[in-house]
């Protein structure tokens, strides 16, 4: 193929012996080459699913070197476009599985954390109660050890002499619980004693008066 | 048949129709003879063409909605497709952690297997030397010599200036000029 006349004015200018008739393509190619190429080739990739970018350029990269070619395979062309397309569906679809999963794992995520919080807070009273009742049952026998403690402490340091002097102004048997306790204590005579005589009866009185 | 689409229509066409399919795979069947021989005069193998012009097109599918026209469909292929294949480059020779002297006689040595390969032929010696250039100086001598691209469009896909891109294509000439006088 001749070169523009542009292009061949260029190299002549700078002196070139480049050739100006070259075949663009000097790689050879078989008859047909452009139209049958893309079907060969769609079924070369065909096998190879690509869904990143990432993984587009790992298996560029890794693909090996021992498959050198120097021709388009057979409808090559025809089928690169669909080729293509395949791809793209592909990525899409892979795509939107993974946002899909994402999603779902979002949305079970905040139920869980949702489920939690409110567990936690319902249960929250019916744990807290028996706390209370039991801080508050404790506190009260507290109390009440407390004030035991400090009757027997004032009572101890009151004495027979001004308990009995309590009772005997705020109780009413008092008065006869004392003299019960008294006569109790004293060697009194028997009935018949008092009325043997004059003298028996006068001694008595003396001595109960004078004790 | 490539079918005759103008570009405003195509993308028209994808931005607008339920049915993007189509108007893609017209797409992809204007530029894909274009495209892929640019990228396999770069990457010398057919698998590796084929790996790059995929992702090319898997770019272009997902990037079309998005394009803005300011500049030409063809500019932007192109320099989607310069920029996959200059990586891809770039990738491989950092995978296989080689010399860049080393490389070179990897690239020389995969076009050597090539079928129809003729050291006495012109065209092959001319392969053989654009490997010895420098890897953008190889797509700007490659867009003109073959492609017969306007300094203009090229500066667009390379984002370099014209004057800039002129002198590199006669260095790239001088170049291989001198590689197949001594070679």
């Amino acid at each position: 193929m001749v070169k523009k006349v542009i292009i061949q004015k260029e190299l002549s200018e700078l002196n070139s012996k480049l050739p100006t008739d070259l075949c663009d393509n000097n790689y050879n190619t078989p008859n047909n080459y452009f139209t049958e190429l893309p079907g060969a080739i769609v079924e070369k990739v065909k096998g190879f699913d690509i869904n990143t970018e990432a993984e587009l350029e790992f298996s560029i990269f890794n693909r090996g070197e021992t498959n050198i070619k120097n021709v388009v395979p057979i409808n090559y062309f025809n089928s690169l476009s669909s080729l293509i397309l395949d791809k793209i569906k592909n990525k899409r679809l892979s795509d939107n599985n993974r946002k899909k999963k994402i999603t779902f794992i979002a949305i079970a995520a905040t139920c869980i954390t949702l489920l939690g919080f409110i567990l936690f807070f319902s249960k929250k009273d019916n744990l807290i109660q028996p706390l209370n009742d039991l801080a508050n049952s404790n506190s009260f026998k507290l109390k009440n050890l407390r004030n035991v403690l400090t009757v027997e402490n004032n009572l101890e340091s009151i004495n027979d002499e001004e308990i009995v002097l309590f009772l005997k102004e705020n109780g009413h048997d008092i008065n006869a619980a004392v003299i019960a306790s008294l006569t109790d204590e004293i060697l009194l005579p028997g009935m018949n004693d008092y009325f043997c005589d004059q003298i028996t009866l006068n001694k008595y009185l003396y001595n109960s008066i004078n004790q | 048949m490539t079918p005759v689409f103008d570009d405003k229509t195509l993308i028209f066409q994808f931005k607008n129709e339920v049915n993007k399919e189509i108007p893609f795979t017209n797409i992809v069947k204007k530029y894909q003879e274009k495209l892929y021989w640019l990228i396999r005069r770069l990457v010398i193998n057919h698998e590796d063409a084929n790996d790059v012009i995929q992702n090319v097109f898997i770019k272009v599918w997902k990037s079309l909605d998005n394009f803005r026209e300011d500049s030409e469909l063809y500019t932007w292929l192109y320099r989607i497709a310069t920029n996959e294949s200059l990586n891809f480059l770039e990738k491989q020779k950092r995978n296989m952690s080689i010399s860049l002297q080393d490389y070179e006689l990897y690239f020389t040595n995969k076009l050597k297997t090539e079928q129809g390969f003729d050291i006495t032929k012109i065209e092959w010696r001319l392969q053989l030397a654009i490997l010895k250039l420098p890897e953008k100086q190889k797509v700007v001598f490659m867009l003109r010599y073959y492609d017969e691209m306007p300094y203009e469009k090229m500066s667009k896909i390379l984002q370099t200036s014209t004057g800039a891109l002129k002198a590199s294509y006669h260095h790239a000439v001088k170049k291989i000029e001198d590689f197949i006088l001594n070679n």
